[in-house]
């Protein structure tokens, strides 16, 4: 009973640090295996052991594919140990939230974060106008006054950011538009039509920024789900949905007709 | 992690630092449909008071139950529960399928702690 604590103690340090990390559990076995654990962590050693290598071994592999995935998702699993016995192992699954990074701090802002921040996302707001980013206007967020030239050494992005541009500028548009795409960022929406996408992809190649078109399928623009959204608010649905889809690999539809609620991974 | 879910393991943080006997239920499988899925996580205190959601709102009163006892007994057991929609679709219970639900004793209680030091002494020392 007691070593199981250890396990689950560095899992529950990692969810506080934020680190990505996996809680295996026997559920299924001989009584002596039984709720035996592993909390597999990122660049780090395990803690704990199921004291069978050939489990141990299996498990930790597919702990660390979970690991490499975007959005992976907890299951049970049935495995073999060294005796050749099927053992059901639950693999309990932890990577940080995504993190919403809207650019422009305007009025239609606002309720993006705010459902954004709802639905578990880190949000960072990144505006230069310290008088619209502010903490009043922004309660959930964090908040980066910059302008676009000191983007590169103010704001960091990694593959779990989720863009969205919204400065209602459009040279800002642009600039904020080059920086999103040198980035892994898997989702860049641009608020607008596609005429003025089209406006601002033709500047930057003028400006000599070519982009693969594995770099373009990354940007949404129009920004959203076609809800037939009008106000701030819906608008701010229509995109925190679409982040939601692209995340989990969904398209984003409507669900009526549909077999299966849920993809498989 | 959902900002629901985020709260269960604030919860169990809590009852950490106060050296409170609790356990925690979570979904481990699920076949066919279900309004919560692998990962979904209650704690449940000695009381019974719960925190986060494993299901609908159908399943929470009855594991809260089977937790009290898991938290006397000190071991972890799997609940099955098998949702026919036709059977219970009478009762508005708008989650069908079969669920299974881990739930284990979390004892942080100080004679726990001391001996989790022991062995992580052990550990450090090995």
């Amino acid at each position: 009973m007691q070593k199981q604590l250890l396990p689950f103690d560095a899992w529950l340090e990692a969810i506080d640090q934020q680190q990505p990390a996996v809680l295996m559990t026997i559920t299924e076995a001989s009584s002596s295996q039984k709720n035996k654990r592993v909390c597999y962590l990122e660049n780090q050693p395990s803690i704990g052991s199921f004291h069978d290598q050939v489990l141990e071994a299996a498990a930790k592999s597919i702990a660390q594919e979970k690991l490499g995935q975007s959005n992976p998702k907890p299951e049970s699993l049935l495995l073999q140990d060294e005796n050749k016995l099927d053992v059901g192992v639950f693999f309990d699954v932890f990577v940080p939230s995504p993190t919403l990074m809207v650019f422009g701090a305007g009025h239609d802002a606002i309720p993006v974060v705010k459902y954004a921040a709802e639905c578990g996302m880190k949000t960072i707001v990144v505006d230069q106008r310290s008088l619209y980013n502010n903490e009043e206007r922004f309660p959930h967020a964090e908040r980066i006054i910059a302008r676009p030239e000191n983007f590169t050494e103010c704001i960091r992005l990694t593959n779990r950011t989720y863009i969205v541009v919204m400065n209602h500028h459009i040279e800002k548009d642009k600039q904020t538009l080059k920086f999103a795409l040198s980035s892994q960022a898997p989702y860049i929406g641009v608020l607008g039509p596609k005429s003025r996408r089209i406006k601002i992809l033709d500047q930057l190649y003028l400006e000599g920024c070519h982009f693969t078109n594995q770099d373009l399928q990354r940007i949404h623009s129009p920004i959203g789900l076609d809800i037939g959204a009008v106000s701030s608010e819906e608008i701010a649905i229509s995109i925190v949905a679409e982040v939601i889809a692209v995340r989990t690999r969904h398209k984003g539809g409507f669900l009526q007709g549909a077999e299966f609620i849920h993809q498989s991974p | 992690m959902m900002n629901e879910q985020l709260q269960v393991i604030s919860a169990i943080q809590e009852c950490k630092a106060e050296k409170l006997p609790c356990a925690l239920a979570t979904v481990i499988k699920v076949k066919g449909s279900a309004y919560r899925k692998e990962g979904a996580k209650m704690l449940i205190d000695a009381d019974g008071g719960t925190v986060g959601l494993i299901s609908g709102g159908c399943l929470e009163a009855d594991v809260a139950e089977v937790a009290k006892e898991v938290i006397k007994t000190k071991t972890p057991i799997i609940k099955t529960y098998h949702l026919d929609e036709e059977e219970v679709w009478g009762l508005g219970l708008g989650c069908p399928g079969t669920v299974f639900i881990y739930i284990e004793p979390l004892m942080y209680t100080p004679q726990n702690i001391e001996e989790v030091d022991e062995c992580a002494k052990a550990i450090a020392a090995f």
